[in-house]
């Protein structure tokens, strides 16, 4: 791992406007529950933030994810910097695992702060701060599994971003909601099933995992098998790949 | 030979960028001649392992940059596009790249590299701010931050005015007499040739020559030499070579002729008694058909 890289991918992946607009994307959930449950009974306000939260950020936090992971080999490619970082005496595997560690942070950073606007909501409206907790695993969980998979994509294509958006509409939308065999493939469920683990889920937000059983460490295990593929990936890339 | 492609090919998809290129890079400037398309980018690319070849192996400094990127150490790359990072400031920019080389001060080095293309007084503002031959300077700066034992420059002299171009031409002879070697992509022929005359010609992904330009010319036999003469009295002189053995044409310009020839050898002969029998008197003989451009088009056009 060399740190100066690191620094340095992540400062260029978090520039202002692509941290606000992926953070205002990510909070599209967290705002929806806290609109949503304006007017509810008590009794169920927790039921809709969960509801919510195990829905909406599959379409919203998902996209904020995939901005910003790609982007942070795709801007050193597409602006023609990548020479300036790819020429350096470090290995495959250091250049690789630096540039995943600045995604999966920044991509962390983007998931936090559209968790916050759902937390401080459910708190004003069930005046508890726990209700909201067990889902920073559902937004940590799918920060790093959306970003160990696309880093390697923005390297890799031109069009990562349609090719990211594919899989998370039409693989995970569609395909992994109508068979079975291929919903353990899909990010968004394995984080899902952590955060079904963790919290009492009612039954439409548990709906969402279909075939995928809640828990948290098969969750984990899962992600860190995906963090090192796609690190390998990476690295593969690196050391065969044009680098323009 | 401190950088050397060796049947090299590159090809993207039915497009052949480069085709079974062999060529060697030694201490001192090199210049890369080529028209637009010709492959010099890919070539450099390729040299640096920017890009990987679809065909044969590159090596530089005894090892194949993309298996030991610990040669990153002593190549440095100007790469051809004006990018850089606009929000960076060009003492930032270097010293990235002197932190990313593993430079031991990177502050010091990048002062230091600033100082040599003339940005000290500019270092502290945003890149995006810089001109175009402000930003090319920087991107030398960054290039030379590390000390590199092994320096490419694809089009470097892009956008500088001209006493920075005449400056940075200074730097990089200076560069190659230091036992560097540099290699210097460009178009503009007259400013590689002020840098140097050790050239590589490319043409249309392929090497079209290799040496020095004069040798270059000498090898050239299926194309008749040029020869300036300058004379007290050119008009006469051309009238007494028209016939004579060697000489298939003569132009008059001015106060000089030049004289068209497939045998050098027997013009240098015949041309001081013919001149001697008219009374005429020579004052100077000089090639007039051995400048980079004159042969580069020769290349050019037998290659095409």
């Amino acid at each position: 791992m060399n740190l100066r890289l690191y620094r340095h991918l992540l400062a260029r992946t978090l520039r202002g406007k692509r941290l606000l607009g992926a953070s205002a994307l990510a909070s599209v959930a967290g705002i929806a529950a806290w609109v949503s449950m304006a007017g509810i009974d008590t009794e169920h306000t927790a039921d809709i933030y969960r509801t919510i939260t195990a829905s909406v950020p599959a379409a919203t936090l998902s996209i904020a994810l995939l901005i910003v992971a790609t982007a942070t080999m795709r801007d050193e490619r597409d602006g023609g910097t990548l020479p300036y970082v790819f020429l350096t005496p470090m290995s495959a595997t250091a250049f690789a695992i630096s540039s995943s560690a600045a995604a999966l942070t920044a991509a962390l950073t983007v998931a936090v702060i559209g968790w916050i606007p759902g937390w401080v909501g459910s708190w004003i409206m069930t005046g508890s701060w726990d209700v909201a907790v067990p889902a920073l695993a559902l937004y940590g969980i799918a920060a790093v599994g959306y970003a160990a998979a696309f880093v390697p994509l923005g390297y890799l294509f031109d069009r990562s971003l349609i090719i990211g958006l594919a899989y998370i509409f039409v693989w995970e939308g569609i395909l992994a909601t109508v068979v079975a065999g291929i919903t353990p493939s899909s990010i968004w469920r394995i984080a899902m099933s952590a955060y079904a683990d963790v919290d009492e889920l009612p039954g439409e937000a548990l709906d969402m995992l279909g075939t995928v059983e809640p828990g948290k460490w098969g969750a984990i295990a899962t992600i860190v098998v995906l963090v090192g593929l796609g690190t390998s990936v990476l690295g593969w890339s690196v050391r065969t790949r044009d680098a323009v | 030979m401190t950088a050397q492609a060796v049947g090299v090919s590159k090809w993207f998809g039915q497009k052949v960028a480069l085709s079974d290129v062999t060529v060697d890079f030694a201490p001192g400037v090199t210049g890369l001649l080529g028209p637009n398309g010709a492959g010099k980018t890919t070539l450099l690319r390729v040299l640096t392992g920017l890009q990987v070849p679809s065909q044969g192996e590159v090596k530089v400094l005894g090892v194949d940059p993309r298996r030991d990127r610990s040669v990153y150490a002593r190549i440095a790359l100007v790469p051809e596009d004006e990018a850089v990072y606009p929000d960076l400031t060009g003492r930032q920019f270097v010293e990235l790249r002197a932190s990313l080389g593993r430079c031991p001060d990177p502050h010091g080095a990048a002062g230091r590299a600033l100082e040599i293309v003339g940005l000290t007084g500019a270092a502290d503002r945003a890149l995006g701010g810089f001109s175009k031959g402000m930003r090319q300077r920087a991107k030398v700066a960054a290039a030379l931050v590390t000390d590199p034992q092994v320096l490419v420059l694809d089009e470097p002299l892009n956008g500088a005015d001209p006493l920075q171009r005449a400056q940075l031409i200074d730097l990089f002879v200076r560069l190659g007499s230091e036992g560097r070697t540099v290699i210097v992509s460009s178009h503009v022929l007259v400013e590689v040739e002020r840098m140097t005359h050790r050239v590589v010609a490319m043409v249309d992904g392929r090497l079209a020559a290799i040496g020095r330009i004069d040798d270059l010319r000498a090898a050239m036999t299926d194309k008749p030499r040029q020869v300036r003469v300058t004379a007290d009295h050119p008009r006469a002189l051309a009238s007494a070579l028209i016939g004579v053995e060697g000489v298939e044409g003569v132009q008059l310009g001015g106060d000089t002729i030049d004289v068209t020839t497939t045998d050098p050898a027997t013009l240098a002969r015949s041309l001081p008694a013919v001149a001697r029998a008219s009374g005429i008197r020579i004052r100077a003989i000089s090639p007039a058909d051995e400048s980079m451009e004159q042969v580069f088009r020769y290349l050019v056009e037998s290659s095409t």
